[in-house]
């Protein structure tokens, strides 16, 4: 009987599994992460996305990243929504290191130039759609992508969120 | 003489016909062959040295220990750059 498989204490030995009389080359070959390849994929595809089709937004460099977060919408009456990011989920994100483009309890509007949004009657719903907020190499956020693209369905085409690892609050 | 270690941490296990190694110093995880994997393994149990290793390894596959020499010298940079191992000073303990 094989312990090395069998037995639950016995450890797997590499040295049992040598065939006597040959020693073949060593190799190692290193695996590719899987997140990693998913992030820089998307991470490409959003970056084509949002610089291709929105001139307003901010120019994106190789050490640039994003963050995905949900979108909120305000309803005031009967007059248009108002798309929003929420800051106190930006602040679950970012943790301790905070950041001076939007603060814990504060809304902003997705849509250059970031206006702080002040909501009155009723409070923003979270919906399922996303947003992208790009962070530049320093860890700034620098903005967040427009609103105005893709059949209003997402600021990034859904195709892109398929393998979007950042931090996000929906799988 | 150079002499290496094993890193602190790795895990080795087998996968069908191959072995999966993690790497805690670059997260990854490293595929390797028998050769390879029972390089790390005669390095866990003490062996530090080509010399040593290549004695060990040459009794277990009945070959004479020189001529293992040039093969598994030839590993440790790609060993040392996977983070499986890393190079020990001469003198100094384990850490």
């Amino acid at each position: 009987m094989n312990d090395d498989i069998n037995s639950g204490s016995a450890k797997a030995s590499a040295r049992r599994r040598l065939i006597r009389g040959v020693f073949s080359a060593p190799a190692a070959l290193t695996l590719c992460s899987g997140s990693a390849f998913a992030q820089a994929s998307s991470q490409r595809c959003i970056a084509s996305q949002v610089t291709g089709e929105s001139p307003q937004f901010p120019q994106v460099g190789p050490a640039d990243t994003w963050v995905r977060v949900s979108v909120w919408v305000h309803q005031n009456g009967s007059g248009p929504q108002t798309r929003l990011v929420s800051g106190t989920r930006v602040a679950q994100v970012q943790g301790s290191a905070g950041n001076s483009f939007i603060r814990s309890g504060q809304w902003k509007e997705i849509a250059k130039p970031f206006n702080e949004f002040i909501p009155r009657g009723s409070r923003p719903i979270e919906t399922r759609e996303f947003v992208a907020l790009l962070v530049d190499a320093d860890g700034v956020i620098v903005g967040i992508s427009d609103g105005t693209t893709v059949g209003g369905a997402s600021a990034i085409a859904k195709s892109c969120w398929t393998s979007f690892s950042g931090v996000g609050f929906f799988a | 003489m150079a002499r290496y270690a094993r890193v602190a941490g790795t895990l080795v296990e087998p996968v069908g016909d191959v072995w999966a190694a993690f790497s805690p110093t670059t997260g990854e995880t490293v595929l390797l062959n028998h050769e390879t994997a029972s390089i790390l393994e005669v390095l866990g149990a003490g062996a530090d040295s080509t010399a040593e290793i290549c004695a060990v390894l040459a009794a277990d596959c009945g070959l004479d220990a020189n001529s293992l020499a040039e093969v598994v010298e030839t590993c440790w940079p790609r060993l040392l750059e996977a983070g499986l191992v890393r190079e020990r000073l001469s003198g100094h303990a384990y850490v």
